[in-house]
């Protein structure tokens, strides 16, 4: 007889469709913060190369952009750092919420949303405000 | 077990807060891609120098502020799922539809006009 060890008895009761129900909402929670750290990483590249391409561009169109510090790699590169580091939390928080479903104590966690909420408009308002700059 | 939630079971609780991190990182994602093509938008403006270029840093910080309505409403969210009163948002959304609306409609006539 092949038992998982974690698993009770395969009984079609309300309870275990829950908590299959449980593991498959955390297995899409995980997608999706996969799939944001893709778009922020994304952007982060876009961020770091494409002023990068412009500038070659407008100077071979002979209408060459101003002279002035380009701030959009260090900015473009902490996007893409942001990304990575979400992808690390999100997987571990992943593991966490399934022991924590597991043992029927599920904490709500707060801090990762936080902190991509707040690196990103860091690095948003420092882009803004360099636009903001750099279009007059 | 546990005395949190609006009563549905610890099940229910958990599924609540598993789909509030989701809803939270769709409304990121939303902000996070508006911001993109407004950032991409400024940029071309400046190279094509375009006179009027506040309409890319603008769509930019809408998108900016999209993320931030998204972390407020997903603790918001978070203290009605462990409160017995659930509250669905719908004022936010109407307003993130009609300013998608705007943008699609300004770039449109951006385009067309050059």
């Amino acid at each position: 007889m092949t038992t998982d060890d974690k698993t009770p008895p395969a009984s079609k009761t309300g309870v275990e469709s829950t908590r299959a129900r449980e593991h498959l909402a955390n297995e899409r929670t995980l997608l999706a913060w996969i799939r944001t750290a893709i778009a922020l990483m994304g952007l982060g590249f876009v961020v770091a190369r494409f002023g990068l391409f412009l500038r070659e561009i407008s100077a071979i169109g002979g209408h060459p952009l101003g002279s002035g510090p380009a701030y959009s790699g260090p900015i473009g590169i902490s996007l893409v750092a942001a990304g990575v580091v979400a992808v690390v939390v999100s997987t571990i928080r992943f593991f966490q919420a399934r022991d924590q479903i597991e043992n029927g104590r599920f904490e709500p966690e707060v801090f990762p949303e936080i902190a991509i909420v707040v690196v990103t408009l860091l690095a948003g308002a420092a882009l803004i405000a360099y636009l903001a700059l750099s279009s007059r | 077990m546990n005395h949190l939630g609006r009563g549905g079971g610890e099940g229910v609780r958990i599924r609540d807060h598993l789909a509030n991190v989701r809803t939270f990182l769709a409304w990121f994602r939303t902000g996070l891609v508006l911001f993109a093509v407004g950032y991409a938008v400024a940029k071309f403006q400046v190279v094509e120098s375009v006179p009027n270029q506040y309409f890319g840093v603008l769509t930019a910080a809408i998108g900016w502020l999209v993320i931030v309505v998204a972390g407020l409403g997903f603790l918001r969210q978070r203290r009605a799922i462990e409160s017995p009163r659930f509250r669905p948002a719908t004022s936010v959304n109407l307003v993130l539809s009609l300013l998608a609306a705007a943008a699609g409609m300004a770039v449109l006539v951006y385009l067309t006009r050059l």
